[in-house]
């Protein structure tokens, strides 16, 4: 309790001015970046076309949020990801739990997903190109297929790990055996298939963009590849920016979903 | 064996359904435990028959390997015997059954993901009571260990002490007839575990409840037991059984009196006696 209160204690002022200690040099970080790349983009510098300057990527970005392009084409990469993950997460965590109840299952399975978890998905990604073609749901799928071994992997490893005591405590206390899987094993397991998840957030994110980039005629990923095939180079770095605001969003709001679970 | 009548508060048990077995409502019936591993068969507990009163409390002693958590687990039904069996009333108990007998483990058991309430609950849970009644019976057994404000704390956030308070408890949700403690206190300092055994003890012989706890605590064993097993190891085994007859609930002072160092120092010559070099761990 004593470790509370002190935490609690630390919000008071000492920690008001290391908090703005934080955000000082924080943003000293950003200006030095800022003020690299603008001497680097300045006068004698690197050409345009290579690194454009902070003011023409500003104003890219001004004219690309007004058009209605972009936003179709970052709808169309959300709406991906998030079909995406749906589908690569429940197939994952349905495959984890069917596969962790019995240690069979868990020890055939097992290797199979730790290899489709270790291999760089992207190889898949020609063949999802040949069967599904260049539209959205070549990149569904292959993306689905990144958030699916992680967390089918985590949830069978979380499964396995489950510390004997809880199993035990479990029986004692007269769970069935579909109590102690959901009740005991599942709850033990959480924590696991829950970084499964984190992890299969942000493989689903890589694997949208990328595929755009690939092999595709819209979503942000191809506005990306697009403009620097064709050197406006600022505009690739406007669409850059957008699709790092865009991923920063979705873990944001993925970070606060998961964190419900938790409790 | 022991069919005296303890004078203190225990409840009245109906004397038809202990005649059975002259007095004992609790038989262990040369119980056996033998576990096979890869180098063969391994004999944890080689037979203990042991006859336990309704409201009896027994502590059993023991060194490490002597097997009495493998037989406090065959109690309760979470291990089959090997040889024997346990009758509660004329019943065999083949698996655990958390109405008949229900557990306290050593530390931390509480589920870490449930909170300290859902974690009293978690046998009512099993057993299909509403998520309502349950938590509102939880609620009143942890008023009564002073956890009420913890009900929607976390295990993490309570203290060990705090944990087997609430672990305690949650045995008691199941309202049992056998509490089988599997060294309850064993991860507390000298301090905590003196005073939670003392309000333990005092708090569980009101129920009435047969208690058999398992302890490596010389101290502890007396304190709690109306007689106390010792057991010996390789493979496991009763040495001898001692009974301690001051009444329940017992007070600190207990500790002070003849009997208790009486039989405190008994066990421990017993024990120093046959463990050639291996350290008794009490205390």
């Amino acid at each position: 309790m004593s470790a509370i209160a002190r935490t609690a204690g630390a919000k008071g002022s000492a920690g008001f001015q290391y908090g703005l200690k934080l955000w000082a040099l924080r943003a000293l970080l950003v200006a030095i970046i800022a003020g690299a790349w603008s001497y680097a983009a300045g006068p004698g510098g690197v050409a345009d076309i290579l690194l454009p300057s902070i003011p023409q990527v500003a104003a890219e970005l001004g004219s690309l949020v007004k058009d209605p392009v972009i936003w179709r084409a970052a709808g169309l990469t959300l709406g991906e990801m998030a079909i995406a993950f749906v589908l690569g997460a429940s197939l994952g965590i349905v495959v984890g739990l069917w596969a962790g109840r019995r240690n069979l299952r868990a020890r055939v399975t097992d290797p199979l997903l730790a290899w489709g978890y270790i291999v760089p998905s992207v190889v898949f990604y020609p063949l999802f190109l040949l069967w599904f073609g260049l539209g959205s749901s070549s990149k569904v799928l292959y993306a689905a297929v990144g958030a699916f071994f992680p967390i089918a992997f985590n949830t069978i490893r979380g499964l396995k790990s489950v510390d004997p005591k809880f199993v035990r405590l479990g029986k004692a206390f007269g769970a069935s055996k579909r109590q102690l899987d959901v009740s005991i094993k599942l709850g033990a397991a959480m924590p696991m298939v829950l970084s499964g998840v984190r992890i299969g957030v942000a493989l689903t994110t890589i694997a949208v963009i990328l595929g755009e980039m690939l092999a595709a005629s819209a979503g942000l990923g191809f506005e990306l590849a697009k403009s620097f095939n064709v050197l406006q180079t600022a505009r690739g770095f406007a669409v850059m920016v957008i699709l790092m605001v865009l991923v920063g969003l979705v873990q944001l709001v993925a970070n606060r979903a998961l964190s419900h679970f938790r409790h | 064996m022991n069919g005296k009548a303890q004078s203190t508060a225990y409840k009245a048990e109906p004397s038809a359904q202990n005649s059975e077995q002259g007095g004992a409502a609790l038989t262990i019936k040369g119980v056996g435990v033998d576990y096979s591993t890869a180098e063969g068969t391994f004999t944890a507990v080689e037979r203990v028959d042991l006859d336990i009163a309704a409201g009896e409390f027994v502590s059993i002693i023991g060194p490490s390997g002597c097997g009495k958590s493998t037989l406090l687990h065959s109690i309760g039904g979470l291990i089959p015997p090997t040889r024997g069996e346990v009758e509660f009333r004329g019943e065999v108990i083949g698996e655990p059954h958390p109405d008949r007998a229900a557990f306290v483990f050593q530390d931390y058991s509480l589920l870490p993901w449930k909170t300290t309430l859902d974690n009293v609950a978690l046998g009512l849970q099993f057993k299909g009571v509403s998520k309502g009644e349950r938590r509102a019976r939880a609620r009143d057994l942890l008023r009564t260990v002073r956890l009420e404000a913890f009900a929607n704390s976390y295990p993490a956030e309570l203290s060990g002490g705090m944990q087997q308070r609430a672990a305690v408890v949650r045995a008691l949700a199941m309202d049992p007839d056998i509490l089988l403690l599997d060294e309850p206190f064993g991860a507390l300092d000298e301090h905590s575990r003196r005073q939670l055994g003392v309000e333990m003890a005092e708090l569980l012989t009101t129920t009435g409840k047969i208690l058999i706890l398992i302890t490596h605590s010389l101290d502890e064993a007396v304190f709690w037991g109306d007689r106390v097993v010792v057991m010996g190891a390789s493979p496991g085994h009763v040495k001898e059984v001692m009974e301690i007859s001051a009444p329940r609930p017992r007070a600190v002072d207990f500790m002070l009196t003849d009997e208790f160092v009486d039989a405190r120092r008994h066990l421990l010559e017993l024990s120093r006696h046959d463990l050639d070099g291996e350290p008794e761990p009490a205390e």
